[in-house]
């Protein structure tokens, strides 16, 4: 199971080329407006043929410009969430569903998503959130050999994102298949990759897995300033002072409490501009969290700040600080200094599950 | 009230009385045309014999159904020429025809025709008929009751003891003219029309059963005034002159 | 009210519209659909040529269907011969140019019926499954029926009402080829005939409204079944 995909295609202002692949879990196809993102979703889909190129799904070619293999989107397995619900305005949600599809309607799913008190309403009855919830259903009931995702959340305000991001969770925990999620979302990307391939003019520049590639200090022009930052893989051990204890890749962190149980794995978001560098340990601090860490990398930005790569353990974590604390600091690679962080910085919006 | 609104105003004023004045002087013009409503089958002979009249006349040309009520609802008519005296009765009773003015100078014959390379009949008999129809063909004729010269046809068809044969037969139209141009079309293999229309025709179809004068039906032609200006020009019409000509399109003179 | 004659001119009328409508819809449905979905050379060209009857006088539409359809023309002969059916001086031809010279008025309402239809639901149709086809039947058809039905039903009044075409290809038979608008025209013609005329006109005038009512009605309801073509992700 997975997908490989090599293509050109010609825009107005520009051509894309570019090659891919992926396997089980979610790779996020990440990048600005424009860059091409939606191109790559739609020939994956066969919603749009390529000028060039050659995609394989779960082992199958089911386009190859060489070959003259175009398999229409119909046959490609596939399940697809648009941008917009794209419900059957016809069709009740259950018809919604079950259209075309002899599957029966699984109610643990319906639960998870939230949708299975609505399966008798019309689509037009349904809010926003609803209606997209109902079709991330009905396109994992469809989807045989891969899930593609295309901006699912961009037409949906931020509470309803909010709202939604959790059931998405739930979505990728409980399916199988390799899903390709289009975003130009951070918090998405953080919340959700296994996989991230950033595009930018129709080039990729930046592809591994999501905690390699959050440290990356070469991905902050894309991800901004603001929302740059590593993403790390945990476990809940226990929960105590409204604090839970995660063991996670760089030493034990304490964090604002958890919903999930011990042992549950957990994945949190430590901003890069959230974290404090200190030569010394501190001592007398209210920060829960002190990491001893090795300077790996410096890399100044283009405005007043600059991107520190540290390692901890075997693991890298991305902190931004100033230039001047730098120079002040002494800051240079190989120094081994600490990392600081406030337990209230990892917010309950960047945990997941 | 803007400047501009009122020069419009009084623009229009001007615009509007002069042309008042042109229309109520028209009528008053010597030169105002003669107009005259006929049957469609006399049009052609009609524009010939009106040529030498000392004046314009227009004619206008339809079914007599269609004209007669043109009339009734005060169309410009100043003669009216029917091809059945029931349309003129149907005037004369609403009052719209000059008294005295009534005249039916000329006829017409039914002929029985074919395509133009059709052989004539040997004999007249529904066996024949149908031979000449074949297993598809129709016998083409005006409606049976909306047109004259259908109404003539399915009384000399019965009088032949044809009618209950030819049933299923006939191709009924809604002028006698389209029964005509389907048989010089080839669509049918037979019509019924006037002997005008197939002097008319020029050769495009030919007579194939030449019905006996015994057998024709009376039918008349009826002129009559609607104004009083139309009344020299109905005159005119009645006369041996006019008949003269009427007689080279084909119709014949009332005894 | 009714006379034999009238009911005979009813029931040839209701007869010859039907089965024009229903001979009809299938062509209209693929044109409106390749008019509305497709881009090709000569699409202007082809949209032109299918509203020709709605700007040709129908007595020419009429006689240029005689000359084809006749014995004599191309295809008359070629169905006469090779299938053995004649439509001139029939119902059949008068359903044809009762067809003919309603189709425009039919395509245009279906075409706007499928313009309506978001190509991005179709879309979404395949990515379900659906091939072409079955878009078309699942997706595209169900949600421009309001559109398809009016199409039909203008369609159908059209047909009651056409008479110059009818009359030139198939002229005015009583039972065979008189429907209403014949039948008024030749009553017409006779003197005193006014009121069985009228009587015409009246049953013409209820079966066409009548049919209107109930398309509209029909219509509606099925618009607020779809949520009046508002709803979320549309």
């Amino acid at each position: 199971m997975g997908f490989d995909l090599t293509l050109t295609h010609s825009f107005g202002s520009f051509d894309l080329d570019i090659s891919l692949s992926g396997a089980a879990g979610v790779t996020v196809l990440f990048g600005p407006s424009g860059a091409g993102k939606t191109t790559v979703i739609r020939a994956m889909a066969g919603l749009l043929t390529p000028n060039q190129g050659h995609i394989k799904l779960a082992g199958q070619d089911v386009f190859c410009s060489q070959k003259k293999i175009n398999i229409p989107t119909h046959k490609r397995g596939i399940g697809y969430v648009f941008q917009d619900a794209r419900l059957l305005p016809h069709k009740s949600v259950a018809q919604n569903l079950t259209f075309n599809c002899s599957a029966p309607i699984d109610h643990d799913l319906m639960e998870r998503l939230g949708i299975a008190h609505l399966l008798a309403r019309r689509p037009h009855r349904l809010s926003g959130g609803e209606a997209q919830r109902v079709a991330f259903a009905r396109a994992l009931m469809h989807a045989r050999h891969m899930l593609l995702l295309d901006e699912p959340l961009a037409a949906l305000d931020a509470p309803r994102k909010a709202a939604i991001l959790p059931y998405l969770d739930q979505l990728k925990s409980k399916s199988a298949l390799p899903m390709l999620y289009v975003t130009h979302s951070v918090e998405e990307l953080a919340r959700l990759a296994d996989q991230v391939i950033i595009l930018d003019q129709g080039r990729v520049v930046q592809a591994g897995s999501v905690f390699d590639v959050l440290s990356e200090p070469s991905c902050i022009p894309y991800l901004g300033v603001h929302e740059a930052g590593s993403v790390l893989a945990g476990t809940i051990m226990q929960h105590g002072n409204g604090l839970s204890q995660l063991d996670t890749a760089i030493g034990p962190l304490e964090v604002p409490q958890l919903s999930g149980l011990p042992g549950e794995p957990v994945r949190i978001r430590l901003l890069a501009r959230d974290i404090i560098l200190a030569k010394q340990r501190p001592k007398e601090i209210s920060a829960r969290n002190i990491l001893p860490v090795t300077i790996e990398h410096i890399a100044p930005g283009r405005g007043p700040g600059a991107a520190v790569t540290l390692r901890a353990r075997d693991t890298k974590l991305l902190a931004r600080i100033t230039q001047r604390s730098r120079v002040e600091l002494g800051l240079e690679p190989g120094l081994q200094i600490f990392a600081i962080l406030k337990a209230t910085s990892v917010s309950r919006g960047s945990v997941s599950y | 009230m803007p400047l501009r609104v009122k020069k419009a105003l009084r623009y229009f004023k001007q615009v509007a009385g002069l042309a008042l004045i042109l229309l109520t002087s028209l009528p008053a013009q010597a030169t105002e045309p003669l107009r005259i409503f006929v049957a469609a089958s006399l049009a052609e002979a009609l524009m010939e014999i009106t040529q030498d009249w000392p004046g314009q006349v227009l004619i206008s040309s339809g079914g007599s159904g269609t004209i007669a009520r043109q009339v009734a609802q005060g169309a410009p008519a100043d003669v009216v020429f029917l091809a059945h005296p029931d349309w003129a009765d149907w005037l004369d009773g609403q009052g719209l025809l000059q008294a005295g003015s009534r005249a039916a100078p000329i006829g017409n014959e039914l002929v029985l025709v074919g395509p133009a390379d059709a052989p004539p009949l040997t004999s007249l008999n529904l066996e024949a008929l149908q031979n000449r129809l074949g297993p598809n063909g129709r016998l083409a004729m005006g409606e049976r009751r909306a047109v004259p010269a259908g109404r003539y046809a399915q009384d000399w068809l019965k009088h032949k003891g044809l009618w209950e044969g030819l049933q299923t037969r006939l191709v009924e139209t809604e002028s006698v003219r389209s029964a005509y141009w389907l048989a010089a079309r080839g669509e049918v293999p037979m019509a019924l029309i006037y002997r005008s229309d197939l002097v008319a025709a020029k050769g495009a179809v030919a007579e194939i059963w030449t019905i006996p004068a015994a057998e024709q039906p009376q039918i008349r032609y009826v002129l009559a005034a609607v104004t009083e200006r139309g009344r020299a020009l109905a005159t005119s019409l009645a006369s041996p002159e006019a008949a003269q000509i009427f007689t080279q399109f084909g119709f014949t003179v009332a005894r | 009210m009714l006379t034999e004659e009238t009911y005979t001119a009813l029931m040839l009328s209701l007869q010859v519209s039907l089965v024009a409508t229903i001979a009809a819809l299938p062509f209209a449905l693929y044109l409106a659909w390749i008019l509305a979905r497709r881009d090709f050379w000569g699409k202007a060209l082809l949209s032109a040529l299918v509203h020709i009857p709605l700007v040709l006088p129908p007595v020419v539409t009429g006689y240029l269907l005689l000359l084809s359809f006749g014995r004599n023309g191309w295809a008359g002969n070629f169905l006469a011969e090779w299938f053995g059916i004649t439509l001139a001086f029939r119902w059949t031809g008068a359903a044809l140019a009762a067809a003919i010279m309603s189709f425009p008025l039919m395509l245009r309402a279906i075409r706007l019926g499928f313009e309506a239809v978001d190509p991005k639901l179709e879309e979404a149709g395949a990515t379900l499954g659906l091939s072409p086809l079955g878009v078309f039947m699942r997706i595209t058809l169900p949600l421009a029926l309001p559109g398809v039905l009016v199409g039909a039903v203008m369609g159908f009044a059209k047909a009651m009402g056409e008479f110059g075409a009818t009359i030139t290809f198939v002229a005015n038979i009583p039972g065979e080829t008189q429907t209403i608008p014949s039948a008024i025209y030749a009553l017409l013609q006779i003197p005193g005939q006014e009121s069985a005329a009228a009587t015409l006109v009246l049953w013409a005038l209820g079966v066409s409204l009548a049919a209107v009512i109930v398309s509209e009605w029909l219509a509606r309801s099925m618009a607020r079944r779809i949520g009046k073509g508002g709803s979320h992700g549309i």
